[in-house]
């Protein structure tokens, strides 16, 4: 009863993280698909984005992650309408990038907000400037002229500083000014590429705090390059490039809500947590209409899967005859027989109600099996009796 | 605390770098002083050469149909001066005589040639701020004036000294300001009757330019076309003002001292502009991840040029007031060495600035394709 009840609550936390995000008639901020890029021409071509696909929701904090050369950065300008798309769909702000004159993406660029590592500040104007100069996009009245960049640099705690030049400035301070002057605007998108690297962890906390604030009161979507730890966790979303693919997606919140699915399940409650997170960001969703089949018994078996939300029925064939064995419902997986016995789908899996399920490949799950012993032995404990 | 609307990001980027901007108005400044003093030369030669035809105290001219310049020494019979009285609007006809007369220099014992022009002298024929009592003294025979700006070559002249002038001697009465150009080194004024009496018989009823005043009232132009019509074609007619331009048109064109100046004045334009150009894109190149951040930002392409242009008309109008006050100090010290006029006008004045102006907007406009090449992708990098 009591793990009823736990089960639910973690389901209406997905749900909310995850539901707002995903609900229909939100029209993503960002929205691609099919990206290639490459640079140079002929014999010196060099693809280094393939194939990319990505959906970013306004009011979502997302963090890239890569190695350096994985294309973290061409996808960001490409993302900021800073390069023109070669290949695929992308949709920026309800706004369709590929094949934009150079003037239409300078328009789109507008309303993107840009924190760079190198801040570019004019080193002869003042803080203060700087963010009234970023103004001059749009018309703005003479008050709002004079009391906007003023207020936002309050809030980045730059009050005190607000009339110096960069040249009066620390490597900290500068970079709260370029991130000033990247939300004087209150664009829809922000785009900041290690905007924290130069604070101190009070000053990074307060910056993070004004995205945090700015994704959800004005729905901005904000896309962070970092490799600093102590943001991670405003993260909603957490996207990791490797070698120009996207190797996954995970919205932060169902990561851990997929953890802990996994560990009320008895078969997961002593392995190690770092584990379970590791599984979680392999997940990908996927969804399902009333009465899809997942998986079909007698197949090869090459994914595992989670139930996020809906229901699924199990059934078996059993003397020519499909069987109902079992209901499954949020929180519960299946799949993983034919993986660890490596034999066909023992049952068929259909989706009862709309579902959606977070799946593991084989090599992926395999992996995660080899990769820890006390894991492999206690799946085998249970499914082999041993 | 009030603060400007707008940023003034060109001026602030100009002021920033003090070094910079000391060195782009140096240039600038220096590009201005070249075209002033090629300007300068061309117009003061223009200005001295044409400086006789522009102060006869006349309201036409009548001269010798050969007579096509200032240098040309041919005559004309003076009984068209008679012919030109018998108009009935005609006032006033005064022959003028000019040559080329030998002076010897007292201390030297050389002799150098010197310009020379006589005519009556209650006639007061010339606007140069001749007293009346100065030119009463060239009524006494044998008496010249001397122009105290004549070049030094003359040696010292001093009042009453007797100085020999074609081999006669003649007494300096007095002296007057006028100044060298470039085909005469001096000059000396001479009564009409000491003249004559030095000239042969045979040449004496021969004037180079006969000065007619009309009564008051009288339309120069078509007293002009009625005389041509009515005289012998031997002679033309000429306003001291068209007197004086057709002798800059000749200093221009048939001259080539006149040219070289303006040759100059062109090849200094185009030093400003490369010099401009160099400050500029310096400028830009040390600014184009700025540049480029501008443009990720959404900035447009023309608010970059305006930004760029901005601050070449800054460096422009800037230097133009330093290179101006450095001309005009060298104008000074030219004119009181070498005699030749050296003047601003207000239109010399505009010429030069628009001169400037164009200069670094031509410059603004090769620097600003490095601007709008800066690629905005670049700034994450």
């Amino acid at each position: 009863m009591v793990e009823e009840k736990t089960k639910t609550s973690l389901l209406r936390q997905t749900n909310e993280a995850g539901f707002s995000i995903r609900a229909r008639h939100l029209e993503p901020s960002v929205d691609l698909s099919g990206i290639n890029f490459s640079f140079g021409e002929g014999e010196s071509r060099k693809q280094v984005l393939y194939n990319n696909e990505l959906k970013l929701f306004p009011g979502e904090i997302v963090i890239m992650t890569g190695p350096s050369g994985s294309g973290k950065t061409t996808l960001l300008t490409l993302i900021g309408a800073l390069r023109s798309v070669q290949e695929g769909r992308m949709k920026v702000l309800g706004k369709e990038l590929k094949g934009l004159s150079p003037v239409g993406l300078q328009q789109t660029r507008k309303n993107i907000g840009f924190i760079f590592q190198a801040h570019n500040l004019f080193e002869s104007l003042t803080a203060f400037q700087t963010l009234a100069l970023a103004m001059e996009l749009f018309p703005c009245s003479k008050d709002e002229f004079a009391s906007r960049p003023a207020e936002i640099l309050r809030e980045l705690g730059m009050e005190a500083r607000m009339h110096y030049k960069p040249e009066k400035l620390s490597g900290g301070q500068r970079q709260r000014v370029a991130i000033g002057r990247a939300l004087i605007n209150h664009p829809g998108l922000i785009l900041a590429d290690e905007p924290t690297a130069a604070l101190d962890k009070d000053t990074g906390r307060q910056v993070v705090e004004l995205f945090r604030k700015r994704a959800r009161e004005e729905h901005c979507t904000i896309i962070i390059v970092t490799h600093d730890n102590r943001i991670i966790d405003v993260a909603d979303r957490v996207v990791n490039l490797v070698d120009g693919h996207i190797v996954s997606n995970v919205l932060v919140a169902d990561t851990l809500a997929i953890c802990n699915f996994l560990q009320k399940c008895p078969v997961f409650s002593t392995t190690d947590s770092s584990f379970l997170a590791t599984a979680a960001n392999q997940m990908r969703l996927e969804t399902y209409g009333p009465g899809e089949v997942v998986i079909r018994e007698g197949e090869e078996g090459d994914k595992f899967y989670l139930i996020r939300s809906g229901t699924a029925e199990v059934c078996k064939n059993i003397e020519g005859e499909d069987r109902l064995v079992a209901a499954l419902s949020a929180g519960d997986f299946f799949g993983e027989v034919a993986l660890l016995k490596n034999v066909k789908r023992t049952a068929t899996v259909r989706a009862g109600e709309m579902l959606e399920v977070f799946s593991l490949p084989r090599e992926e799950f395999d992996m995660l099996v080899r990769a820890s012993s006390s894991f492999e032995e206690q799946l085998k404990k249970i499914y082999f009796n041993v | 605390m009030v603060r400007p609307r707008k940023v003034f990001l060109a001026t602030s980027m100009l002021i920033h770098n003090r070094r910079r901007m000391a060195l782009s108005l140096g240039a600038t400044a220096f590009t201005v002083l070249i075209m002033f003093m090629e300007m300068g030369f061309f117009n003061g030669i223009n200005d001295s050469q044409s400086l006789l035809a522009g102060a006869f105290n006349a309201d036409l001219i009548m001269m010798s149909d050969r007579s096509v310049h200032m240098n040309k020494f041919n005559r004309f019979n003076r009984v068209r001066l008679q012919q030109g009285l018998a108009f009935p609007e005609v006032s006033e006809v005064i022959p003028v005589y000019k040559g080329i007369v030998t002076l010897e220099n007292k201390e030297t014992k050389q002799s150098r040639l010197i310009f020379l022009l006589a005519f009556p002298p209650d006639a007061a024929p010339l606007d140069i701020g001749l007293s009346p009592s100065v030119l009463n003294e060239l009524k006494k025979p044998g008496t010249i004036l001397f122009d105290s700006r004549s070049r030094a070559i003359y040696g010292g002249m001093e009042r009453d000294q007797i100085v020999t002038v074609d081999g006669r001697d003649c007494r300096v009465a007095g002296f007057f300001d006028f100044g060298p150009n470039f085909s005469n080194d001096g000059t000396i004024l001479m009564g009409q009757g000491t003249f004559l009496q030095y000239r042969p018989p045979s040449s004496r009823d021969q004037v180079s330019y006969g000065l007619i005043r009309t009564k008051p009232g009288v339309d120069v132009q078509s007293l002009k076309k009625d005389i041509l019509r009515n005289l012998p074609p031997d002679i033309i007619l000429l306003t001291p003002e068209e007197m004086r331009q057709r002798e800059v048109r000749y200093t221009i064109t048939a001259v080539p001292i006149g040219a070289i100046f303006g040759v100059g004045l062109v090849i200094g334009f185009f030093i400003g502009v490369m010099i401009c150009y160099q400050i500029l894109y310096n400028e830009i190149a040390d600014h184009m991840p700025q540049y480029a951040t501008l443009k990720a930002m959404g900035f447009s392409e023309k608010y970059l040029f305006r930004l760029v242009i901005r601050q070449s008309l800054l460096v422009s109008l800037l230097g133009f007031v330093f290179g101006m006050g450095f001309s005009f100090i060298l104008y000074v010290a030219i004119e009181a060495s070498t005699g030749i006029l050296m003047f601003m006008t207000l239109g010399r004045i505009a010429i030069i600035l628009t001169l400037t102006v164009t200069m670094c907007t031509i410059a603004g406009i090769l620097a600003v394709k490095k601007v709008t090449s800066s690629d905005p992708a670049e700034v994450f990098g």
